[in-house]
């Protein structure tokens, strides 16, 4: 009997254990079911292939367009701003932003004109890079003489003053010289390096155009660009990745979104009375657009890109170099203002190994960004398949005789879209021409999508020529004329 | 008799001004690079074409022979250089361009020029291959200048008064 009524106390104890768990259980169930709880955080793991961990520091989308190195007597080579080059550059503005000793003045152009004369490097970006929230994200503690610098275009070292870093804020026509006692010595050991290495010549336009014309060309290039198939993403296509993909926007409200299939394949997700629009296009790339809320906090530029960057890499995802053969880099910001709120607007461009890939028409991501939301969103990317059959280097047709071979027809595609330049004046027409050309580069060509056939998507190696607002392309090998189109405003 | 120096002087004339003209340099023809002087161990030959035509490219060494001895001529020696004891040496051997459209550029980077004086000659060839023109120029290379350094003291200054300026008036 002593020994039955044990037992049940047992019984009694256990049950009273598992109504616990029970309650338990149903409290962590309402609270999923019912609580602050969005589709969006399953879809995103679900869907996305970079997430928030994968992606990459700020500092490494953030790179110069080119770095330049010039050697003396107009001799000059041209790197890729991406490689370690840029990776120097960094470690020696890090010990700048971190040294007590450094001053910081405002020089006149005239002398910053000086400092250019001598061997120098200089790290050229497109845009105007915000210099203290730079300074911030390079790890470095804030130091109040380098906060005096307000942005830059350019970051130059001259052999003309070792001990300096000069910063040219083109936008607002200042140039900056930031000083410490010391010579900064890693410079000194690149300039020796690269001087002794094998490298590509290049000299100014100006050189062949008698004129001042200060861009850069190569003299002669060997290039690895061959023709390179790719993939655009399949967004529509599949029915089951277009919906997890326009879930990724609207989450939980999905179910109240009106959805409109055109005829050409393109599909519409709207909510709302278009608080929220998303067009996925046929062609493989997708447009969302969102009522600005006005309601977050100001961010700073770097700030704001860390939110653009978490955002594609939640919605549709961020490139992985090894398996789309790309990789995303900050390629122009400019500042907005909207109904007294501050924003950016960031264009990312797309690199391969073998070099820069130029939408005809086009970019390849943009984002607007206010106060920490993104009201704007184009997504175009592509996977490339790196062409493994025809990977040896040829030479590429000479790019100062592909601009005299096509500069009246360059000139003429510039006066049809507006630009000043007069077609009469024979003699000095390819001299006026380079005076307009602020980039000679060569990279890859994806046509844009009317021009696409599905059978032949190859990216083209092409001479791009950036002037002013127009680009033009060549064929890298024959120089012939492929077409020319405006910088995506 | 007058008549016929006046004829032979037209005739002399006409024919010397064939021979001249044959020496004379293209107008088609420019060196746009070197100029007067290069300074390193690169030098950049650029020829500007602006016809249909083709050119030769050649590049020489302006030698002084001393004693049997071939000595380079230095910058501010070029003047007391007899010309019977110039000898020109090939850097570069005589290379053909042509140029298909009314404008074209010959392009060839020099590396491991030694100082000393050098002559770029282009001649323009007719379509028996003869030369019918001749443009020339001079170079005078000389050794990379030492690296001399900026002076910042005027800025400094400048700088120095600005700030206390800024202190007076903040």
């Amino acid at each position: 009997m002593i020994i039955m009524m044990g037992n049940s106390k047992n019984w009694e104890k256990l049950k009273n254990v598992l109504l616990v768990v029970l309650f338990l259980s149903t409290v962590l169930l309402l609270y999923v079911f019912w609580g602050n709880f969005s589709l969006d955080k399953i879809n995103l793991t679900d869907f996305s292939d970079g997430t928030e961990e994968d992606l990459p520091p700020v500092t490494k989308v953030t790179t110069p367009t080119e770095v330049d190195i010039y050697f003396g007597n107009d001799l000059y080579t041209v790197l890729d701003g991406t490689g370690r080059i840029w990776e120097a550059g960094l470690e020696q503005l890090g010990s700048f932003c971190k040294s007590k000793d450094v001053k910081v003045e405002v020089i006149s152009p005239e002398k910053y004109h000086e400092v250019m004369r001598h061997a120098h490097i200089s790290y050229r970006f497109s845009y105007n890079v915000p210099a203290h929230d730079f300074f911030s994200y390079i790890g470095t503690s804030s130091n109040s003489a380098m906060d005096s610098i307000g942005s830059f275009r350019s970051i130059v070292w001259s052999e003309g003053s070792q001990e300096s870093l000069f910063f040219n804020d083109k936008e607002n026509g200042i140039h900056y010289r930031a000083y410490l006692g010391e010579d900064a010595l890693l410079f000194t050991e690149i300039m020796d390096r690269l001087e002794n290495s094998e490298y590509v010549s290049y000299y100014s336009l100006g050189t062949f155009a008698e004129n001042d014309v200060r861009t850069l060309v190569p003299l002669a290039l060997t290039s690895a660009l061959a023709k390179t198939s790719w993939e655009g993403e399949t967004l529509v296509g599949d029915k089951g990745k277009a919906k997890d993909y326009a879930q990724t926007f609207f989450g939980e409200n999905f179910d109240f979104v009106r959805k409109i299939t055109e005829r050409t394949g393109n599909r519409i997700y709207m909510y709302g009375y278009g608080q929220k629009v998303l067009t996925m296009n046929a062609a493989g790339s997708s447009e969302y657009k969102e009522e600005t809320l006005n309601s977050g906090e100001t961010q700073d530029y770097f700030s704001a890109l860390e939110t653009g960057m978490q955002f594609v890499a939640a919605h549709g995802g961020w490139p992985d170099y090894e398996e789309d053969g790309i990789f995303l880099y900050v390629k122009t910001m400019e500042k907005l203002e909207q109904d007294k709120s501050k924003g950016y607007r960031i264009v990312f461009g797309i690199k391969t190994k073998q070099g820069e890939v130029f939408y005809e028409g086009s970019e390849a991501v943009i984002l607007e960004i206010f106060n920490g939301q993104v009201t704007y969103y184009f997504r175009n990317l592509i996977q490339v398949r790196e062409n493994r059959t025809e990977n040896r280097e040829k030479e590429a047709y000479s790019a100062v005789n592909m601009l005299a071979e096509n500069y009246e027809i360059v000139a003429k595609t510039m006066s049809e879209n507006g630009m000043e330049i007069s077609l009469e004046d024979k003699e000095n027409l390819f001299n006026n021409v380079c005076s307009y050309i602020n980039r000679v580069i060569p990279g890859y060509l994806l046509e844009s999508d009317q021009s696409r056939s599905q059978q032949n998507k190859y990216l083209k190696p092409v001479w791009a020529v950036e002037a002013d607002t127009l680009t033009f392309y060549f064929d890298l090998y024959t120089a012939e004329f492929l077409g020319a189109d405006r910088t995506v405003e | 008799m007058r008549k016929i120096v006046t004829a032979f002087v037209l005739i002399m004339t006409l024919l010397l001004g064939t021979i001249v003209s044959a020496a004379a340099s293209d107008p088609a023809v420019s060196i746009v690079s070197p100029g007067q002087t290069s300074y390193g161990s690169t030098l950049l030959v650029s020829v500007k074409v602006t016809q249909p035509k083709t050119v030769r490219i050649a590049v020489y060494e302006q030698k002084e022979k001393v004693r049997g001895q071939l000595v380079a001529i230095r910058a501010g020696k070029q003047a007391s250089v007899k010309k019977e004891n110039v000898v020109s040496v090939t850097v570069m051997s005589p290379q053909t361009f042509t140029c298909k459209n009314n404008l074209g550029f010959y392009n060839k980077q020099l590396t491991n020029v030694s100082p000393g004086l050098y002559k770029i000659t282009v001649s323009t060839l007719n379509s028996a291959g003869n030369v019918v023109a001749t443009t020339n120029s001079l170079v005078m290379v000389e050794p990379k200048a030492a690296t001399s350094s900026v002076s910042f003291e005027s800025q400094s200054a400048l700088q120095w008064l600005r700030n206390i300026f800024k202190d007076l008036f903040s």
